[in-house]
């Protein structure tokens, strides 16, 4: 099973979903890209694991720390969804496109269908950021927060 | 394992993925999560770069004044593109100061979530129309030889069902 571990002497290592498996495996395959050529899905890991790098160095209360890494897992999983939610409306918007016969009401229920997902990954997300926020001080949030928008800013529809 | 860690380990080779080339739309769904991702754009016109899709359509289509209708189209689309895409890095902008503040409320940003979603709204809105007059201004055929990706070496007749 997958884990993320903290540096920390008093490092805690905390489960991963096996669900995550996959993405990590796919970011993997892909190859260690520099700057804009990396896949979006490599962009989050990588922020992440910069998050919970700074977590290690900045937050001493292990438990504390341990609830951060919850934090970001949680953020992980649920940016990983949204982003194989953009990569299949991205698919599927290019077929239907291609289809000189579509018509509006399709193009509709298809952009419909991938917004309900982003107002539920959404709110996920957010809930995730005001864990963050509770769980730390503002100094710690200085240093942190820079990862959490490179890894929601990684999410795109290519 | 870290998944960072085993990136670094991992092959250095690239995808192509960022190597497309620009997109008919760039428009990143950064800031998806509170609507300001103008989601499915690029898809909505096939996701093809704008040189390659004039292209296609200069080799679809043999009438010059059909040509330049479905030039003129594709100037408003990306004209729009860019206009959404300054709207979305302020947007953007807005959304990242909020969440870099640790005393932020989830009122705070419920202001933002509304105007993101706002802001997706009308993007979809004008794409749609914009795919939409496009389509009425090509044939069934020239359609497929424009966005099928088989784009036709010879020119479609306008006539063409």
């Amino acid at each position: 099973m997958r884990q993320f571990r903290l540096r920390a002497a008093d490092a805690v290592v905390i489960p991963m979903r096996p669900v995550l498996l996959g993405a990590v495996a796919a970011a993997i395959a892909l190859g260690a890209c520099a700057g804009k050529s990396q896949p979006p899905r490599q962009k989050i890991a990588h922020a992440l694991q910069e998050m919970s790098e700074d977590v290690a160095r900045q937050v001493p209360d292990p438990a504390r720390a341990a609830r951060l890494q919850q934090s970001i897992d949680g953020l992980d999983a649920d940016l990983n969804e949204l982003q194989g939610a953009a990569d299949a409306l991205n698919a599927r918007l290019r077929a239907l496109n291609a289809n000189p016969d579509a018509t509006r009401a399709e193009f509709v229920q298809l952009l419909d269908d991938f917004d309900a997902d982003r107002r539920r990954l959404r709110e996920r997300v957010l809930r995730h950021h005001f864990e963050l926020l509770g769980a730390t001080s503002a100094d710690e949030w200085a240093q942190l927060s820079r990862h959490e928008r490179d890894a929601l800013g990684a999410v795109s529809l290519q | 394992m870290r998944a960072g860690t085993s990136q670094r380990r991992g092959s250095r080779r690239c995808s192509g993925r960022g190597q497309r080339g620009q997109t008919l739309i760039l428009i990143f769904l950064g800031a998806v999560l509170f609507g300001a991702a103008g989601a499915g754009a690029g898809g909505m016109f096939g996701g093809a770069s704008l040189p390659v899709l004039r292209t296609h359509v200069r080799e679809a289509m043999a009438d010059q004044d059909l040509r330049a209708q479905v030039d003129r189209t594709l100037d408003r689309v990306v004209a729009s593109a860019k206009r959404y895409d300054e709207d979305r890095k302020r947007f953007e902008a807005d959304v990242f100061a909020q969440l870099a503040r640790h005393d932020a409320t989830p009122a705070d940003l419920r202001p933002l979530v509304v105007r993101g979603d706002e802001l997706h709204q009308r993007i979809r809105g004008e794409f749609l129309d914009l795919r939409f007059e496009l389509r009425g201004q090509l044939t069934r055929a020239q359609w497929h030889a424009v966005f099928a990706g088989a784009a036709a070496s010879a020119p479609v007749p306008a006539s063409a069902p």
